[in-house]
């Protein structure tokens, strides 16, 4: 899977579950541009790992800054 | 007015919360890949188990909100009556002596209410004064207190009564399986508490209510509150409700103790609302209360869950039943709900 379905996918599920309606690159932070509260990322990696069949593992969600950060995770997760 | 005695009742179904995350397993493996991540949002509200309305297996027969609202009114008058019962017992009390009743539910509606069922049950005297409240939801307990010292204020010689009756287990939304959804049907469970009131005249023992005071957060109804539909009760709850506590708790204990010329080392008791654990972690957070001020009401919270309304009178229950502190010692009752606002009772003994 290339880096970008890993960001189309997360694009997907953004506007599917979180009405995320904005443009979301690479480097767009999650808390503060997406206004993400706890419950929302909870949701968002809930729904990620629904989406790519994965599983998050102890650590992968404690340094999740930016969507890149949530790529990494996934591209790690995927292999 | 003083609180004369505490009573509660809860319905038989006791179920533990492994219990509970098998049952619902196969509904969350239906529509999370991950379902150790769901099981551990049970497991993280800190709850060992839950009373609840009807059996476990009766749930998935629930038809819509009617059949959930009319097991509410048969169950809810049940545990009603059992709590007042209670609660009058331990004031040594009857039903007739009883002048005023505020019964409060978020959990189901009913008119007439279910105060009106239950002065058919229990023959309460035909002039009791009568006041359901549908709405405050958590806060409702410590409001429900607050609102009947206010009406023992101007009518010293009277008992009054608040009854508060929450089965939150008949608003479960089987086919909402949001993270908020899956959050609540961990947290919440089912049962009653009723607390008898007298006025100051009567000189009746238990702990005084020395003052009250209400705070409203304006801006602030998406934190918590229900979405009413044609299923029911759908929980509103978002990520701010430990925000509300951080924001505006300490703000509003420093005015309402300095108001009253005392500070927190003043205050021997604390009986607050088990939220859940990071509202709980919260208030231990912002509020300089003494180690351990929170025990009961963590306690209540691992016992039976977070039981909206009801549950800060079951913690004053337990408070009550401990042995009291020395004479002149304050205690102050806490709870927040929808709005987002927040209750605050100031208790002597």
């Amino acid at each position: 899977m290339t880096d970008a379905d890993i960001l189309a996918g997360i694009r997907d599920v953004a506007r599917t579950h979180l009405n995320v309606e904005r443009e979301i690159g690479a480097d767009t932070v999650l808390v503060e541009t997406l206004a993400l509260d706890s419950l929302a990322m909870l949701t968002l990696v809930a729904e990620l790992e629904n989406r790519f069949r994965v599983c998050f593992e102890d650590g992968d969600e404690a340094g999740l800054t930016t969507v890149g950060d949530l790529m990494t995770v996934l591209r790690r997760r995927l292999s | 007015m003083r609180i004369a005695a505490v009573g509660s009742a809860f319905p038989p179904h006791y179920v533990d919360q492994e219990t509970l995350i098998a049952a619902f397993r196969e509904a969350w493996a239906a529509r999370y890949h991950n379902v150790g991540r769901i099981e551990d949002l049970h497991r993280h509200v800190l709850v060992g188990g839950r009373h609840l309305s009807l059996p476990l297996e009766a749930y998935a027969r629930l038809e819509g909100f009617t059949e959930a609202n009319d097991a509410w009114i048969r169950v809810g008058t049940d545990v009603g009556a059992a709590a007042i019962e209670d609660a009058l017992a331990r004031a040594g009390l009857g039903v007739r002596d009883v002048d005023a009743l505020w019964c409060t539910s978020v959990t189901g509606v009913a008119a007439p209410s279910l105060d009106a069922r239950l002065i058919n049950r229990l023959g309460f005297r035909s002039d009791l004064k009568r006041v359901p409240i549908f709405g405050l939801g958590c806060v409702a307990g410590a409001a429900g207190v607050a609102r009947a010292a206010d009406y023992l204020r101007g009518h010293p010689r009277d008992v009054a009564m608040l009854l508060s009756v929450e089965l939150c287990s008949l608003t479960l939304q089987r086919d909402d399986l949001s993270i908020p959804n899956l959050i609540a049907s961990g947290l919440f469970g089912d049962g009653a508490a009723a607390v008898v009131l007298t006025g100051a005249e009567r000189g009746d023992a238990g702990p005084a209510i020395v003052a009250t005071r209400s705070a409203f957060y304006p801006g602030t109804e998406e934190v918590m509150g229900w979405r009413i539909g044609a299923s029911g009760f759908q929980v509103v709850l978002s990520a701010d409700v430990p925000e509300m506590v951080r924001q505006h708790l300490r703000g509003d204990v420093d005015a309402f103790l300095a108001d009253h010329h005392l500070g927190y080392d003043d205050i021997a008791v604390w009986v607050a609302h088990p939220g859940g654990p990071k509202v709980l972690q919260a208030m231990e957070d912002v509020l300089p209360m003494k180690p351990g001020a929170l025990a009961l009401t963590w306690e209540s919270l691992r016992q039976v869950g977070n039981l909206s309304s009801t549950s800060v009178l079951l913690v004053l229950k337990e408070t009550l039943a401990r042995a009291a502190p020395p004479c002149g010692s304050y205690g102050l009752m806490t709870a927040m709900g929808p709005g987002f606002c927040s209750e605050l009772v100031l208790l002597r003994w």
